[in-house]
């Protein structure tokens, strides 16, 4: 009677824990690796057409073009995840002045869509001053210490960028964009997308509708330009550097702390203006939202 | 007539009736001395003569009779020469192995002697290669001379080495195709396995999808509301997201395990709700 007892505890016991235990699911994984090298001359482009792709774009001191792919296919049913993997294709070749880069789902005639996972993981050594452009949705984006020119379009992703001395152009859809210690010019125009920068020691101009914009500001900022549509932006000081602050905004709000001593020009229920001037030679800050929020810290 | 095979190959390929050549070098028909020659200067008369006037000496010798030699005549010619003096001075000559070059022409030569008869011989070829092999074979072993086999390459025609030369090619090029087709075929693929939170795979986007699809029933009954500036900036709004929304969730797919995505879809999910409730407030 005490065995049976304490056999009835122990399933209960076991029950119990099984419902907190969440159920789990085994994908089977097939992999499939690509090299590849191209050449690069000086005058020549990379464009970079992706999806559902991890990107690393790295730079190295070589007139070549490198690129390592590996294509992934998830699935509960091995003999699935690997037809599906077949569908899942991968091109970089060289056309006149150009390389492409790119992958694509081909989808044979009256074939069903693949059901699998499919995701690629792909860097990318490209010469230190090589022109690129990226367009990628559904992955992420990941850009470090690169001179050249970078246009990057990006919808559904994640974006880190670094240390970036060539102009950067950036239009961001439903993403993240995180990026730090931009040298040159840049242009980001974002459509519901959070963008968090920090310094900027080029001329910024922003443009974006919905989402919110953090901008941390020190002394290496020099011109930012802020545009922004049902968004908030909030602009970080945290080392009081010296700038001239310029905000304004309709429907929207400005929030200044009140050791700056911001003159408002302008405090009616539906439009705001409010500036801060030190002297000529000081960073410029100017910010203009509708429907949104500016708050300076 | 083993003195005969000392000719050169020109000499014998001289359109000249033999036996019109054979009087003119061993004075069988006698023409004028002197006639039409210039001795060379320090050469003797008999061995060494300038032609003056070579055509009128090739039509006049083309234009002499043949008459056949009696057996007799043969008969005397080989009883008077001395068969073990030439022997001798048979063995002093060099030899010498043909450039790679006759070999080549030599085969063509037999293609097309082949080719021909085939065609004349209703398809009947000869295996001219190993016969004149043999008949080369016979002659050395008649002479008493050593047989220098020739190297395959030399033997080897550049049709044939062409021919080799395109069946490799073809080979190389098939290895290739194969090795491409077996890579990009899965012959480098890779197996693991991801174990995935059940909650990951949940597919319960569109659980909340009738709350969405009542605005369309609720403007048919609120058609001015429906027509506000206000409305539609939220409609569009919702349209906007909802097809962020489609885009999203076909991403994801059924067996996603990516919670970046999964965290798109949320605050667009979120943003959606925020705009249902502004349209409905407005409704």
């Amino acid at each position: 009677m005490r065995n049976l007892i304490k056999k009835s505890f122990l399933l209960l016991l076991i029950l119990r824990g099984g419902i907190f235990l969440n159920a789990q699911t085994t994908l089977q994984v097939v992999s499939k690796n690509i090299d590849k090298t191209l050449d690069f001359k000086a005058g020549k482009a990379v464009e970079i057409n992706l999806e559902k792709a991890n990107l690393t774009i790295k730079s190295w001191a070589s007139a070549q073009v490198k690129i390592q792919v590996e294509l992934l296919s998830k699935n509960p049913q091995l003999e699935a995840a690997k037809q599906d993997l077949m569908a899942l294709k991968f091109v970089a070749e060289r056309v006149g002045k150009t390389i492409y880069i790119r992958n694509y789902v081909a989808i044979d005639k009256g074939k069903e869509k693949p059901s699998s996972d499919l995701r690629v993981l792909i860097t990318i050594w490209l010469p230190t001053d090589a022109p690129v452009s990226i367009k990628n949705s559904f992955g992420k984006n990941n850009i470090q210490q690169f001179n050249g020119r970078i246009d990057l379009t990006s919808e559904f992703c994640k974006t880190k960028l670094s240390q970036l001395n060539g102009e950067v152009s950036i239009n961001t859809r439903f993403g993240d964009l995180e990026g730090d210690n931009f040298n040159n010019k840049l242009t980001i125009s974002s459509n519901r997308s959070n963008v968090t920068l920090r310094i900027l020691r080029g001329a910024t101009l922003i443009n974006a509708t919905y989402g919110k914009i953090i901008i941390e500001a020190d002394r290496t900022l020099t011109t930012l330009n802020v545009n922004a549509d049902k968004a908030d932006v909030d602009i970080l000081n945290p080392k009081n550097a010296l700038i001239n602050y310029f905000l304004s905004t309709d429907f929207g709000t400005i929030s200044t702390p009140k050791r700056r001593n911001f003159n408002y020009l302008e405090n009616s229920k539906n439009r705001k203006r409010a500036n801060l001037q030190h002297t000529a030679t000081a960073s410029n800050v100017t910010v203009s939202t509708s429907l949104g929020h500016i708050l300076i810290e | 007539m083993n003195h005969l095979s000392s000719f050169s190959a020109s000499e014998a390929s001289a359109k000249v009736p033999f036996n019109a050549y054979f009087q003119f070098m061993y004075g069988f028909k006698k023409s004028k001395p002197n006639a039409g020659y210039k001795p060379a200067l320090g050469w003797n008369n008999n061995l060494k003569m300038e032609e003056l006037n070579k055509n009128t000496l090739k039509t006049a010798l083309s234009k002499l009779p043949d008459y056949p030699l009696s057996d007799s005549v043969w008969a005397g010619i080989e009883s008077q020469l001395n068969t073990d003096k030439i022997n001798a001075l048979k063995t002093q000559l060099k030899e010498y192995n043909p450039p790679p070059l006759i070999w080549d022409n030599l085969s063509l030569e037999l293609e097309k002697d082949a080719k021909s008869t085939q065609n004349t011989e209703g398809g009947y070829l000869l295996d001219n290669n190993s016969k004149i092999n043999e008949l080369i074979t016979n002659e050395l072993i008649a002479d008493n001379k050593p047989i220098k086999k020739q190297s395959v390459f030399r033997r080897l025609s550049l049709q044939r080495w062409a021919m080799a030369a395109t069946m490799t090619g073809l080979i190389f090029a098939l290895f290739i195709l194969l090795k491409r087709s077996n890579t990009e075929g899965g012959a480098n693929l890779k197996f693991s396995t991801e174990i995935v939170d059940n909650q990951l795979l949940k597919n319960d986007w569109d659980d909340a999808e009738l709350d969405y699809k009542m605005v369309e029933t609720l403007c048919q009954q609120h058609i001015a509301a429906c027509e506000t500036p206000s409305f539609k900036t939220l409609k569009h709004e919702l349209d906007e997201l909802n097809q962020a929304r489609e885009s999203v969730k076909n991403a994801i797919g059924a067996f996603n395990s990516d919670t970046d995505l999964m965290m798109q879809l949320k605050n667009i999910e979120q943003e959606r709700a925020v705009i249902l409730k502004q349209i409905i407030g407005v409704l």
